[in-house]
């Protein structure tokens, strides 16, 4: 039997892409909920990613100059935690600002505007792109260029658990950086809402039928705008973690971030608009996506061909949900359509 | 009356959406030329704040962008006629309300059997053979690429939009698996292919913008006189129509979309043997999304969509001028501006297609006569009554 420790390898990767994809899936998958097909999720995670970048700067210009504490991924103290907590609330902060912005102009355009969706969605691609390369292009000056590289270690803080003592295996489950749980919490968490709360079935009614839904007595501008905030809000961070963790606080342009938002569409439909199979599915796309840096001696040729399988895959998905044409499988039934009460 | 009614319960709202089916041409024209401008104006602030560029100056560097040279010029007309082209492709099947997003990849496949004809068959046969298998093959594997989602769409209602999507994703795909395979060695880069290129008419450039002329006015016969273009309309408004009336549902929604690849692996053609002479991963250059901003803004007319197809190449050209006289390094400003344009022109469309009815007092009135009375109100309170009657008066009617 061969050597199969490129899985490991492969893994370790995967957890943080799955992330990425996590939070946009997450993301998207509120949007749907309510209906709203958005298509300007790459484009809100370019945004996201400006927001996170900003949010980070302003961090290191103020608290860091009084504060400097760096974070060295071993040694755990009460100031990196500090440094740390302070930092990801600027993130927070501005993420949440920038790419829910983003949210409430698509839920401008498309609800009280009554845009079309799929329009509406590769515009804000488009100028969500554009507007992450510009701010990059502002903020990324060679003076600030460490700042950012700084700010990138603190956000992989993790727990003090080092290699030596876990083993390789160990560190992929208890050594990530913490924001990498946070995303799986707020998978469970979102899950719950959409399913168990009375907030999660006003959602899914509107996106299923919104005439029935505002007969109810559904406030459907009022969700929609809501659910389009809260998602692009969340999908941002998948852009914010792209650029301050997974690539070390560099920005080269918006490209690959951008064919990382358009996977986060098909991983909505592979895991059947579903947060919990989100995780499973997240780490799926992750792993396949890293598979061909890490399947020792594989040919260019093969390895092309494996990243066509996250996209195969999903069509066989897309397929299958159709063809067996169970509910709790299909894509909400009013997703793309705008809702206009007196065109009932 | 059921109407009545709904307007008694939004009494309490501010606002009252209307639809609206009475504006002039001219007027909706005015609005969106408006809005563009305001766009093209609030674009050039950001630039100016941010990077220092003179507004001014920089009007004349998109003109300049444009039609500065003769290469320029006439590259213009091609990029606006290649676009126009994808548009075309698109129009049916979004009449028919398959919202087609795999325009990308229907151009990428059939650029990619060109390509691998040009290199496979160019110099063994004669220029003129190759080119007769090569537009046929690569116009076919355009309609296959868009066949398969229909297929699934007309027998499982598999959704299309998220189909179609995926489908780029895999012709990018498998564009990179043939260049690793014919080259696996070095930059990974075909080579400009010099065999079996399109043939030329004065300049690279006239026969593909004539080429498209034509498929502009067959597409014109299609929509508006066959009668496979009525049927996709019928199709579009209602599939319970279409089926009461006859027409089979399938078999049109399969044969639209085979119409619409078809054509988009045509424009894949001309890209690889008349524009780029080769295939890339980013062969089209997004076209296939881009164009459907284009058709979505011209309602989904032929005629229109070729002024907007010009118009958004002309801000992309212009901008990446702008960008690269101003120095400014990322390459951003294209998309910016034009995601902003987007936004203003998908906005201003409400403006024409609805009413904006604002409640004061309990009764509804137009922006304008709002605005009016609330200068009038202070001044003559009388005025008023009689203003807003003669709202409600053009309401009932």
């Amino acid at each position: 039997m061969g050597d199969f420790s490129w899985v490991l390898v492969g893994l370790i990767d995967a957890i943080s892409l799955a992330v990425i994809f996590l939070f946009g899936c997450i993301g998207e998958t509120i949007n749907e909920k309510a209906g709203n097909l958005n298509l300007g999720i790459p484009g809100v995670m370019c945004i996201g990613a400006a927001g996170g970048a900003v949010g980070a700067l302003v961090y290191m210009k103020t608290i860091y100059k009084v504060l400097p504490i760096d974070i060295d991924a071993i040694s755990f103290s009460f100031g990196s935690l500090v440094s740390y907590i302070l930092l990801m609330l600027f993130v927070i902060i501005f993420v949440t600002i920038f790419a829910g912005l983003s949210g409430l102009l698509f839920s401008f355009l498309t609800t009280s505007l009554k845009a079309n969706q799929n329009v509406t969605g590769l515009a804000l691609t488009t100028f969500g792109a554009g507007f992450a390369d510009f701010i990059m292009g502002l903020i990324r000056t060679t003076e600030n260029k460490p700042l950012f590289t700084i700010a990138s270690k603190i956000i992989r803080f993790h727990l003090p658990f080092n290699e030596a003592a876990l083993g390789q295996a160990g560190m992929l489950l208890l050594g990530n950086g913490l924001f990498v749980y946070l995303c799986f919490a707020l998978a469970i968490v979102v899950f719950l809402v959409l399913n168990k709360t009375r907030i999660g079935l006003s959602v899914r009614a509107i996106g299923e039928n919104p005439a029935t839904a505002d007969a109810a007595g559904i406030n459907t501008d009022k969700y929609k705008y809501f659910a389009t905030m809260i998602g692009c809000a969340i999908a941002g961070f998948g852009g914010f973690f792209y650029t301050m963790s997974h690539v070390g606080g560099t920005w080269e342009n918006s490209a690959t971030l951008q064919g990382l938002g358009w996977m986060v569409l098909a991983l909505v439909i592979f895991t059947v608009w579903n947060p919990l199979l989100a995780i499973v599915g997240s780490v799926i796309f992750g792993f396949l996506m890293s598979l061909p840096y890490v399947i020792p001696g594989i040919g260019f040729v093969e390895m092309e061909l494996i990243k066509i399988l996250p996209y195969a895959v999903t069509i066989i998905v897309l397929i299958f949900t159709s063809i067996l044409g169970k509910k709790n499988v299909l894509p909400p039934g009013s997703l793309g359509v705008n809702y206009f009460r007196e065109e009932r | 009356m059921p109407e009545k009614m709904t307007a008694k319960k939004e009494k309490n709202k501010l606002f009252h959406v209307e639809k609206r089916f009475d504006m002039p041409l001219w007027q909706s024209l005015l609005i969106r030329f408006g809005f563009i401008v305001v766009a093209l104006f609030i674009a050039l602030l950001i630039l100016t704040i941010s990077y220092g560029v003179n507004p001014f100056a920089a009007v004349g560097q998109m003109f300049i962008g444009s039609f500065g040279t003769p290469k320029r010029f006439w590259d213009f007309f091609r990029d606006g006629a290649l676009l126009l082209g994808v548009g075309l492709a698109l129009i049916p099947s979004f009449k028919m309300k398959f919202w087609n997003l795999g325009g990308n990849g229907q151009i990428i496949v059939g650029a990619l059997v060109s390509a691998i004809l040009m290199i496979d068959l160019g110099g063994k046969l004669p220029d003129a053979v190759v080119l007769l298998i090569m537009i046929p093959s690569s116009i076919l594997a355009g309609a296959v690429w868009a066949a398969i989602p229909a297929i699934f769409k007309a027998l499982f209602n598999t959704n299309e939009s998220l189909f179609t999507l995926m489908m780029n994703y895999v012709s990018v795909g498998l564009v990179n698996a043939f260049i690793m395979f014919k080259y696996p060695i070095g930059s990974h880069i075909i080579p400009r292919l010099n065999n079996a290129n399109f043939p030329t008419l004065f300049n690279d450039s006239l026969l593909i913008i004539l080429i498209v002329l034509v498929l502009l006015a067959f597409m014109v016969y299609y929509l508006k006189f066959s009668k496979h273009g009525y049927e996709l309309s019928v199709v579009g408004e209602s599939m319970n129509t279409a089926r009461y009336v006859g027409i089979n549902v399938k078999k049109v929604i399969i044969r639209t979309i085979v119409v619409s690849g078809a054509i988009c692996g045509f424009i894949g053609c001309l890209l690889a043997s008349g524009v780029d002479f080769t295939v890339m991963p980013t062969t089209g250059n997004n076209m296939g999304f881009t164009a459907i901003i284009a058709v979505w803004l011209a309602k989904f007319n032929p005629i229109i969509t070729a002024a907007t197809s010009f118009f958004i190449v002309f801000i992309t050209r212009g901008m990446t001028k702008v960008q690269s006289d101003n120095n400014i390094m990322n390459d951003a400003t294209p998309n910016l501006v034009i995601g902003l344009i987007y936004f203003f022109i998908i906005g201003c469309e409400f403006f024409i297609e609805y009413k904006l009815l604002i409640n004061k007092g309990g009764k509804e009135m137009k922006i304008t006569e709002f605005i009016k009375s609330l200068f009038t109100s202070k001044v003559d309170k009388v005025k008023l009554p009689p203003a807003t009657e003669g709202v409600e008066e053009e309401e009932v009617k």
